[in-house]
């Protein structure tokens, strides 16, 4: 039961002699409702791994295929629709609109597809992260942990099959990172959500059901 | 696809219509001819027919699809693609009837991966009564033989007395994981003083800790008021400490602090034991795994066990270790 798989993932850049194997060969399986920390020192080609998954980067070669369907052999609009619908991202800097209040936040990717806001399930949502008292304010009057909540609430809102999360405590003080990390598992348990989450931090990743280690491009176990 | 193509006709019909139909009205009245009139409402009622098979066509195979989704759903096959990725209703619908199948298969193999937990814990338990009760039965057999001396005699019951403690060792804590395990212990959360829970799960490791002569140090001048099960987290937060006692030498230091963030406290629980290797960490919460197996006694049960307790009361664990220099257990638990 893979949600997502890669197969013979490559991504090179530049050329011989000179080539840089930042993703070289990794073939990664996810099961449903899993939720997996991949492990690498910076450098070691977790970002660019993360970045083809969720189709925002294209591979220099092998297949990334998300719930039976392969990215590469998408169109840009199919891709760019598809990524909306099944992939939630959280991103190291949250990457939140600083226009839009916290509600306006959450509620975007969904409006962005036309549907309406499944209210009952927006308040399931603010309620398990923390944000009742919230929602009208703007982000930059947030802490950085309650911002990553936004962008948490934000990525679980349209229920997409998969969460990645890059770095999502890259930026945060150990406590904001508490808070952080507990209700992006929490979430992930109560909303059969799959998270695929990277970090350099052993402590953190300990959280996760599985951990796959990167070094150079490579998975070593 | 036929159904995109359809869709895509019609819409494209209905342009037609609206702009053929509309030049010949401005032509008609422009040249006050009437042939002119009755030819634009001859094409629009034409136009009306083409369009409408067409719809019916796209409504068909449309229901077609989803007939055939639901049919293999039905039978829990694998559901042929129709979906063509794009900003219409029909696609959303799609894309809605493959999630719906995604949760309850999802929530289905997490019912079925229960059962089979409850099936591998039961042959785990008979696995790991093996091996005592084998060599009790040796030592059975080494007293029945005539000729030993009392040395021997004395011996062999002493190491009797050993496997036996193993056993009730090993089912006193199998009782407690299976009674978690299978729903039969209901965590009861109250609203009272963490701190409590923490002296209680204290006075359990005290004896231990003076005979390895551990320094024990606990501030309990802060509490907080925490929704939780005391009885429960309190043997959680014991096996973390009686862990910590095991894997630290003579003379070490235990540390507890207890602090708050804004959805959670923690408590952190920091020895000055031998630590635990990266590659380790990830195993220490896996029911009988164990790192160290020829230095010190465990069952495999104790972390597991914590992990399990503070997992049912939306809490979680990290665990910052050098090897050599000790390990920290942070256990959060929500506000």
């Amino acid at each position: 039961m893979h949600i997502l798989q890669t197969k013979n993932l490559k991504k090179y850049y530049g050329e011989e002699p000179n080539i840089i194997r930042a993703v070289d060969d990794v073939d990664l399986s996810v099961n449903k409702g899993e939720f997996v920390a991949i492990v690498g020192n910076s450098g070691s080609g977790k970002s660019t791994l993360l970045h083809m998954i969720g189709g925002l980067d294209v591979p220099t070669s092998g297949s990334v295929v998300v719930r039976e369907k392969e990215l590469s052999q998408m169109k840009d609009e199919e891709l760019s629709i598809f990524r909306r619908r099944n992939i939630g991202f959280v991103f190291q800097n949250y990457n939140l609109v600083p226009i839009l209040n916290v509600y306006e936040n959450i509620v975007l990717p969904v409006e962005l597809d036309g549907a309406t806001v499944d209210q009952n399930f927006m308040d399931e949502v603010v309620h398990v992260l923390g944000l009742e008292e919230k929602l009208k304010s703007m982000p930059n009057n947030l802490s950085g942990g309650q911002q990553q909540r936004v962008a948490i609430a934000r990525a679980l809102i349209t229920k997409p099959a998969i969460v990645l999360a890059d770095e999502p405590t890259g930026n945060l003080d150990s406590k904001s990172s508490a808070d952080v990390l507990g209700l992006l598992k929490l979430s992930g348990e109560k909303f059969s959500q799959t998270i695929v989450m990277i970090t350099h931090d052993w402590d953190i990743a300990i959280l996760a059901d599985r951990i796959v280690r990167l070094q150079d491009g490579r998975i070593i176990g | 696809m036929k159904d995109k193509k359809y869709f895509i006709t019609t819409k494209f019909l209905f342009y037609g219509i609206l702009i053929i139909n509309l030049l010949l009205i401005f032509i008609s009245i422009n040249r006050s001819s009437t042939a002119v009139l009755i030819l634009s409402q001859l094409t629009f009622i034409l136009f009306i027919c083409i369009a409408w098979v067409l719809i019916k066509r796209t409504f068909s195979v449309f229901f077609t699809n989803l007939f055939v989704m639901m049919d293999k759903m039905m039978n829990r096959e694998t559901v042929p693609d129709f979906d063509h990725i794009d900003d219409t209703y029909v696609s959303q619908i799609y894309h809605q009837l493959n999630r719906l199948y995604d949760v309850l298969q999802m929530q289905q193999n997490s019912i079925e991966q229960e059962k089979s937990k409850v099936q591998s814990f039961v042959s785990d338990i008979s696995h790991q009564l093996k091996t005592p009760l084998t060599n009790l039965h040796l030592l059975q057999e080494a007293l029945k033989q005539s000729g030993i001396s009392p040395e021997e005699y004395q011996d062999c019951l002493e190491k009797q007395g050993k496997q036996l403690d193993k056993i009730d060792f090993l089912i006193r804590a199998l009782l407690k994981t299976s009674q978690l395990e299978n729903g039969l212990i209901l965590i009861q959360p109250r609203e009272v003083s963490i701190s409590q829970t923490i002296l209680s799960a204290l006075e359990g490791i005290l004896v231990l800790a003076e005979k390895k002569e551990i320094e024990v140090y606990y501030d309990n001048t802060t509490d907080y008021t925490v929704l939780h099960d005391p009885k429960w987290t309190s043997e959680a937060l014991f096996n973390v400490m009686e862990n910590a006692i095991k894997y630290t030498p003579q003379n070490g230091k235990l540390t507890i602090l207890l602090s708050r963030t804004e959805k959670y406290v923690k408590i952190s629980i920091k020895d000055t034991g031998i630590g635990i290797p990266p590659a380790d960490l990830s195993n220490i919460f896996i029911r009988f795994w164990r790192g160290n197996t020829n230095i010190l006694e465990g069952n495999g049960i104790g972390l597991y066990l914590c992990k399990q307790i503070i997992s049912l009361q939306h809490g979680y664990i990290l665990v910052n270790s050098i090897v050599n220099s000790g390990s920290e257990f942070e256990i959060y638990i929500p506000l």
